[in-house]
Parts: C-alpha cells; sequence; structure tokens
C-alpha cells in the first residue's frame, strides 16, 4: 500500500490531529531508549477503544503492522516499529475511569502515568504499588506490557502482581474483556498472559489495577561499605536470613559520585558502595527490623548508616537512587544498560565477575541496582564516537547477561526483550518452549501484525534484523533515561 | 521404562483402577512415571493412539471440573514426588509436581520459611494439582494467589514435547508468562512436571482472635473495616452459625482474624481491631497464640468443603469470586436460597479477599440443582463467578457447566484457541474443562 492511501484509510477512521505522517512529525516516534531505532509510516493518537479497533480491522486485512506506545520509556526497543507501519500513541487515552477504594481496584485507561494514578489517588489512603523509576514518564499500559518492577517490587511483587483484569483489541478488531475485580474468574488466566507480552497479543485499553493501603510508617536509611562485594554480601545475608525490606538498592561509588554532584541529595563520595534501604509497615515493627539488617551490614563491613531523618531527607535519598541515569552524562556521552537477574545468594560472585568484564574490556561501568532480588543495573559508559567502540559495547553487555544465565539467572528482570534481546532468547529458552509460546501468541495475534518482530529470535537474515547491525550509531539525548 | 503399549503399562488392579475413576469412568490403566521422559512418551502414545487421559495428584479434587467425556489411562503424579532444588539463602524452592504441600511446608519449616499457597487436604493434595487448581485459602488476603508465587513451570504437551516457562529467579521478564495460563488449567494443557516458587519467611509471631457477633453480616462488615484502618491481617474469615459449629466452633456468627508480624506489632494490631470491631457489635474476644492450635483452627477453615461429614453425605460445595463489599450480601443470599429451597447451608466468607464457600447436604435433587442456578445467577449478575467445586456426579451431570456462565464468547475464543493449539487431539482431560473445551 502505497503511504498515501494509508494516510487516506487513516484519516477515515481518525480525527486529522489524531494522524501525523510528516517525516519531522514521525521522528519523535522512532526510537525509546534503548539504542535501537525505526520510523513508522504513520503515528495515531486515538481517542476512543472503537478507534483502535477499526484500525486493528483494517491493519489485520492490509497486513500493515502496528505498534502501540506509551511514553517511550521503555529500554530494549519494545515500542519501535522495527518493520515501519502505524505506531499507536496512546497519549489521550489517559484517564481514570473509577475507582472502588473498599475493594481495592481502580480501572485505568492505559495512557495513564503511573506517578499520576497514586497521586489522583492518594487522598484515599491507597496506592498502586508498582514504581519504576521512569514512574512520572512511563504509562500503566506500558508498565502492563512489560511487566514493570521497580524499587519497591522486592515487598510488592511486579507488575504482573498488580494487574487484574483488562480490555484489549486483539488483531482483527475484536475487543475482549479478560480477568475482573472479583478473585478467581473461571477459565485460563489470560490476563497473566497479556502482562508482559510486550504489546506484542494486541493493544490494552483498559485495566482493572490492585490498590494497596498506603503503610503508615516508613524507616530508609544508606548504608555504606568500603567495596561492592562487601555491599552484596550484605544484601546476601538480609534475604537469607529472611528479612523482606520494602526496597534494597545498591549503588556503587562511580554512580554515587555522579549522583552527588548532579544533585546533591546526600549521598557520601567517600563510600565504595552503599545500600540504599527502606522498610515499612506498623510502627511498632519497623525498629526491630532495621536493627536486624543494619546488624547485618556491619558485620559485612559497613562503616556507617545513614537515616533519612526527615521526609524531605528520604525524598531526596530516593530522588537519587530514580534520577541517576541522568547523571551518567558527566562521566561518558553515552550509556548501555543491561537488566539480567541472578540468584540473591550469587551476587557477591556476579558483582566481582562484572568488575572483571569492565576492565577487560577497558569500560567503566556503573552499577545502580535492584539488589534486593537480584536485578542488577551495569551502565556501561562509553563515547560512540570513539571509532570501534561499538562493538566492545554491545559484548561486554552480552559478556555480563551470559553471566547471569550462567548462575542461574535470566536475560531480563523488568526491562523486557524487545528487539534487544531477542537474539539471546535462546539461551535460556529451547526451541520447543519457545514454540509453545508462539502457539499461544498466535491466538492473539495469528498473522503478526500487532508489534511484529519482538521477543524471539528472528528468523530473517541477520543484515535485516539483528540489533548489532542495526544499531551501530549512538543516540544523543540519553541523559533523560531512567533505569 | 519403555513403553510400547499403554494397556500393559497398568500393573494396577481393578480396586486401584476403580480409585482412580473419573466421572464414574474408570481407567484402563494407571501410569505413575518417575521421570519426565517417561510422562513425555506416555503422553505421545497416548495423543498418537487416541487414547484419553487424566493427570492425578493426591486424588482430593478428582471431582472438580464437568465430566470427563472419555478416559483410557490415569497419569498419576505420585512418582514425581522429589523436592528438586532448596535454596534458603535464595528464598527459593523447586519442586516436582507429586510432592504434597505438607511435605513441603515441612521441608520449608526447618528454615523458619513457607509458601504461602494453601489447599484443603494438604495433607494428601499434591502441588501440581494444586496449582492445577487454583488453590487458596485464608492467608490468600496477604499472600495473594499461587499466581503471585510460582516463578517456574516444566510442562510435557499432550504429544510428548517438554517445554518450560519461568526460571528460577524472583524477577523473570523473559519470554511469555506461561506460568500463569497453566495455573488453574486442570490438565488442559499438558502436565506440569515441576515448578519453581518463591517463598516467604516465617514471621516471628502470629496471634488469632476468634470474635463473635450476631449476624454474619457485621462480621463481614467489620472485617473491611479492620483491613482499612491500616492494618494487616494475614487472615480474615467470617462464619455463619452454621458454619461456626461445622468447624467445631460456638454455633454463632464468627470472625477469625490472624496477625503475624513482630511480637509488639501484632499487639497492637489486637488491641486496634478489638476496638475497631466494637462498634459493629464485635463480642467474646478469644485469642490464640500457640502455633500449633491457630494452625489446627486455620487447617479447618482450609479443608471447610472438603469436611468429612459433607464427603460421607450427599453434598455439594461451591466457591464464589466475589467483589469483598458483596460478602454481607451473599452470605445472607446463600441461606435464604438454602431456606427456601429446604436445606440447611453452612457459609464461610474470606471477607477481605472476596472468596465464599458455600455447603450442603440435601437429599432433594432438584432443591440442590435449584438452589445452584439460582445462586450462581445471581452472583454472576454482581460481576463475580461460581464453581461448583464439589458435588455428586448425577447432580453434576444436570448442570451446564459447574464454573457457570461468567465468561463473555470472547473470552472462550480465546481460550477454546489456547486449548486448541497446546492439545488438538482433546488427549487430556476432554470436556472437564471450563465451556467443556
Amino acid at each position: 500500500m502505497e503511504k498515501k492511501e494509508l494516510i487516506a484509510a487513516l484519516s477515515q477512521i481518525f480525527e486529522a490531529d489524531s494522524v501525523l505522517h510528516d517525516p519531522v512529525d514521525l521522528l519523535l516516534y522512532e526510537y525509546d531508549f534503548s539504542i535501537d531505532s525505526h520510523r513508522p509510516e504513520a503515528v495515531v493518537i486515538p481517542r476512543t477503544t472503537e478507534q483502535i479497533s477499526r484500525l486493528m480491522a483494517f491493519c489485520e486485512k492490509e497486513q500493515i503492522p502496528v505498534v502501540p506506545r506509551g511514553a517511550g520509556t521503555g529500554l530494549s526497543g519494545g515500542s519501535i516499529p522495527v518493520r515501519g507501519g502505524v505506531v499507536v500513541s496512546m497519549a489521550r487515552l489517559k484517564k481514570l475511569i473509577k475507582h472502588d477504594v473498599p475493594n481495592r481496584y481502580a480501572l485505568v485507561q492505559p495512557g495513564m502515568v503511573n506517578f499520576d494514578l497514586s497521586a489522583e489517588i492518594a487522598s484515599t489512603g491507597y496506592f498502586f504499588a508498582p514504581d519504576p523509576a521512569s514512574q512520572k514518564a512511563s504509562t500503566i499500559g506500558g508498565n502492563l506490557a512489560l511487566n514493570s518492577g521497580g524499587p519497591h517490587c522486592l515487598a510488592h511483587g511486579t507488575t504482573t502482581n498488580h494487574i487484574l483484569g483488562t480490555e484489549i483489541v486483539l488483531a482483527g478488531g475484536e475487543v475482549v474483556r479478560t480477568g475482573s475485580p472479583a478473585p478467581d474468574r473461571p477459565g485460563y488466566d489470560l490476563t497473566g498472559f497479556i502482562v508482559g507480552s510486550e504489546g506484542t497479543l494486541g493493544i490494552v485499553t483498559e485495566a482493572t489495577v490492585k490498590l494497596m493501603k498506603i503503610p503508615e510508617a516508613v524507616q530508609t536509611f544508606l548504608a555504606l561499605f568500603e567495596t561492592i562485594e562487601a555491599a552484596s554480601a550484605a544484601v546476601a545475608e538480609v534475604i537469607g536470613a529472611g528479612i523482606v525490606p520494602a526496597a534494597l538498592e545498591m549503588l556503587d561509588q562511580v554512580m554515587i559520585q555522579m549522583v552527588e554532584n548532579a544533585m546533591h541529595v546526600g549521598y557520601p563520595p567517600e563510600a565504595g558502595a552503599v545500600l540504599l534501604i527502606e522498610v515499612d509497615g506498623l510502627s511498632e515493627s519497623l525498629d526491630e527490623l532495621t536493627e536486624e539488617i543494619i546488624a547485618i551490614c556491619r558485620r559485612n563491613g559497613a562503616f556507617d548508616v545513614k537515616h533519612a531523618t526527615s521526609e524531605e531527607e528520604r525524598v531526596n535519598l530516593w530522588k537519587g537512587r530514580k534520577s541517576a541515569a541522568g547523571a551518567l552524562g558527566q562521566v561518558a556521552p553515552n550509556f548501555y544498560l543491561h537488566d539480567g537477574v541472578v540468584p540473591r545468594s550469587k551476587l557477591p560472585e556476579v558483582m566481582r565477575r562484572v568488575g572483571e568484564i569492565g576492565r577487560e574490556y577497558n569500560l567503566p561501568i556503573a552499577n545502580i541496582f535492584h539488589a534486593g532480588d537480584g536485578n542488577l543495573h551495569p551502565n556501561i559508559l562509553f563515547d560512540a564516537r570513539e571509532p570501534g567502540i561499538m562493538d566492545r559495547v554491545l559484548e561486554a553487555g552480552e559478556k555480563i547477561l551470559h553471566l547471569c544465565v550462567e548462575v542461574g539467572g535470566t536475560i531480563s528482570g523488568e526491562h523486557g526483550i524487545g528487539t534487544e534481546k531477542q537474539e539471546y532468547m535462546s539461551w535460556i529458552f529451547s526451541e520447543d518452549d519457545m514454540e509453545t509460546m508462539r502457539k499461544v501468541k498466535s491466538v492473539f495475534n495469528p498473522s503478526d501484525v500487532v508489534n511484529p518482530w519482538k521477543v524471539f529470535p528472528t528468523k530473517h537474515s541477520c543484515g535485516e534484523i539483528s540489533l548489532r547491525m542495526r544499531i551501530l550509531k549512538a543516540k544523543p539525548g540519553m541523559e533523560e533515561a531512567w533505569i | 521404562m519403555s513403553i510400547t503399549d499403554i494397556d500393559n503399562l497398568a500393573q494396577a488392579g481393578g480396586e486401584q483402577l476403580e480409585a482412580a475413576a473419573v466421572d464414574g469412568i474408570t481407567p484402563k490403566g494407571i501410569a505413575c512415571p518417575e521421570t519426565n521422559e517417561e510422562v513425555d512418551l506416555i503422553l505421545r502414545e497416548a495423543n498418537a493412539t487416541g487414547q484419553k487421559v487424566a493427570p492425578r495428584g493426591g486424588g482430593t479434587k478428582t471431582g472438580l471440573g464437568n465430566p470427563i467425556q472419555a478416559l483410557d489411562v490415569v497419569v498419576s503424579t505420585l512418582g514425581l514426588n522429589k523436592i528438586l532444588e532448596y535454596s534458603p539463602a535464595d528464598l527459593m524452592i523447586g519442586v516436582q509436581a507429586g510432592v504434597t504441600l505438607a511435605d513441603i511446608q515441612a521441608e520449608l519449616e526447618k528454615n523458619e520459611q513457607f509458601l504461602p499457597i494453601e489447599s484443603a487436604l494438604a495433607s494428601r493434595a499434591t502441588i501440581g494439582g494444586a496449582i492445577a487448581a487454583n488453590t487458596s485459602g485464608p492467608t490468600r488476603l496477604q499472600y495473594g494467589p499461587a499466581r503471585d508465587w510460582l516463578i517456574g513451570t516444566r510442562f510435557v504437551l499432550a504429544d510428548g514435547t517438554q517445554a518450560h516457562s519461568g526460571g528460577r529467579v524472583v524477577k523473570n521478564v523473559a519470554g511469555f508468562d506461561m506460568n500463569k495460563i497453566y495455573i488453574g488449567s486442570l490438565g488442559s494443557l499438558g502436565l506440569i512436571v515441576d515448578m519453581n516458587f518463591k517463598l516467604l519467611p516465617m514471621p516471628k509471631t502470629s496471634s488469632t482472635l476468634i470474635i463473635t457477633f450476631s449476624n454474619p453480616l457485621q462480621a463481614s462488615e467489620a472485617a473491611l473495616k479492620i483491613i482499612d484502618s491500616g492494618l494487616f491481617p494475614i487472615s480474615e474469615t467470617v462464619l455463619d452459625e452454621r458454619g461456626a459449629a461445622a468447624l467445631g466452633l460456638p454455633a454463632k456468627s464468627t470472625l477469625l482474624v490472624e496477625f503475624r508480624n513482630t511480637a509488639q506489632a501484632v499487639e497492637r494490631q489486637l488491641h486496634d481491631s478489638r476496638n475497631l470491631v466494637r462498634s459493629f457489635g464485635g463480642a467474646g474476644f478469644e485469642r490464640i497464640a500457640e502455633r500449633d492450635k491457630q494452625k489446627e483452627l486455620w487447617t479447618k477453615v482450609t479443608d471447610f468443603a472438603y469436611r468429612p461429614e459433607l464427603l460421607a453425605n450427599q453434598s455439594f460445595s461451591l466457591k464464589a469470586g466475589i467483589l469483598p463489599t458483596h460478602s454481607p450480601d451473599f452470605i445472607r443470599q446463600a441461606q435464604l436460597l438454602g431456606g427456601k429451597n429446604g436445606l440447611e447451608v453452612e457459609v464461610l466468607s474470606h471477607a477481605g479477599h472476596g472468596i465464599l464457600y458455600f455447603t450442603a447436604k440435601y437429599e432433594d435433587e432438584d432443591a440442590a440443582l435449584k438452589t445452584i442456578t439460582d445462586f450462581t445467577h445471581k452472583i454472576e449478575t454482581n460481576g463475580g463467578s461460581v464453581t461448583a467445586e464439589r458435588l455428586p456426579l448425577s447432580l453434576k451431570r444436570r448442570l451446564n457447566d459447574v464454573w457457570g456462565n461468567a465468561l463473555t464468547e470472547g473470552e472462550l475464543k480465546l481460550m477454546r484457541g489456547i486449548r486448541e493449539k497446546l492439545d488438538p487431539n482433546r488427549t487430556l482431560n476432554p470436556g472437564r474443562f471450563v465451556g467443556k473445551i
């Protein structure tokens, strides 16, 4: 189909202000925060589920790729239209449709920003628990597609634990509601399968989400260590002792110094590593819990512990954590980030070996990660203008992920596979595993027009599709990413 | 074990075969594989020769589901009975399908840890069966359903293909989350052979409060008030008078609440909840602090739908999934409908999370049928669903679907599609699952 015909057809479904096709307008929609990019033929910004349904019917009939997009904060290429086609921006579907506090759920449109939901219902004393670092920009729909995590998923679980139902438009345009706020809807757990499917099954147009009571008390503190290995050993011992804090985050020295320079939030630049620890719940339980955690940290070499004594200090400590990616630019213009996961008992060994990989490839690596659940975030820092460096960066990243798999972990804890890691899927899944997944996917999206060529290894020639071949270029503006 | 002919597999005698019958159909053989490869061979052979298979764990939920349409071989998972990997330091366990829930908990208890998944008759119920039937119990209020704890699943498809989903780490978004569709799939998508779970540390202290009320509606409202006040009850279970008596408690409307935390935090919650429930007429507070005594009480709660006197008589057990605020109304509806149809009913409502059990012995099958269909209809028109979880075959045959009519055609179409893709010959449990797929 000619582009002109495509635009004419889209104009039949959407208002004039909802169809973008000028190359300048399309630029914004060609990338997310991964290092991949591809431009769509058109972008639509629907106002209703009905429009999406008509679009999906049209695209299925004409076999035009259609790719849903939230805020574009994804880090693995999930919202990039790698085969071109139509990008569906969910930006206008951002309403809180309903909240039912006594039954602890809310009905939201997918374009709603994660943070806005909790802010809007704060006066009820309830909140939406998933808190990816991107939460001030990323959308509930995007969180749902990626099964996002965040610092507090250590205690509260990831997004999938908080999605009770969806309304989804399937390839072909059929609208189906799955799940319900009441428990144990009969049949297969369609909702559970849709969450984390990276927008490859259909376009979710509503989500029923769980609300949780805001805990009455919270304590936040930093434990300071001389080395990242010592801090890792403390994390392993905290978990091994059967303590599950609300959050347990780690920053290494490179990260601490950059964050402190950029934001002055009270991180001690002299520390080799810090643990940012939060416990929440009933006020009576917190002192005891905090004492136990601090004792374990001290046993493992913590030389100091700094408590947030006011809400402002607490917010600052978290600001340092959640806005850390912006500080990376001080050391290098570019960074490459992975989010492999390892069993928590393996953290000390793995962090030592990540350091070795950095030295082997002569690349600085800044670590800031969800230590409590073993979810690493090594940021490889580099300057893409340096000839030949991308190969080294990609190889070092690949080696770190391989290490995660080798010790019994996985290649992504919360960022998704997207296009970035699809060729690594075979490290952890057999052809039969993936074929089984593909079979179920085909029930929702039989001809792969919805977000095609994602998650699974491609059967196309490498020159056409492989990430490594496509992305040997760097992207400006990475300072706005979240990790 | 070499498998050339499934009929030769059945080493079991006639009595054992009869005991393994599903919905009145006695299998020709029982296979008891001890490795995944044996499961693979058995299913492959059955699938290729058109024989129908019913997987079986501890046999505690054999009555669940619509009447099976045909059955040749029962595949027992009891030979897959090993704990494969237990890493206390990672709060993770990997188990084969045939291990009983009780055995898993006993192993974890050695390290003061536990798996927050419950099932009736846990000493016989296997973990594979609990996942396939998506069982839950009172602690679901705080810990959530099984889907929040299963992080990896290995299964054998009807054609013998072995596959897995997830892994052994607590956070993992690689690949589609197949774990979820196997939970509650009742063997219709393949035989689950092993699973990995997240675990929790055993809380330091726990206490259970038994509070009585003049009616179960107040008990139900008090339960929600406790949650909304910011306390964190682990379980909240409301019993009507007959329900309480069935558990051996005084025949009064009762609310059972359990708190787990540090000693101080438990004390504070007991104190606060006493004050809160007084305005709903709560009285007669009894506190149980001993772990064993609490366990005994909560086990009875979990086994409510499978009480010995129900199993020994003609009876049914319904499970409803409702919004928590509907609990008072549906406790009442259950009592009214039972009364209208001349049945003596018992009601147990996990008022905080919306699972409600309704049990009754009966003599008149027409009255039982009418009670079930009327109750199901009332719940479905209010956004919930009902599973006729345990009932005699003759009554089951008269129901259109033991899961009622809650699902939309759109949902059913997707479910049929998934079943068709993973078991195109309908080798596994034909007709038993939702919509008789």
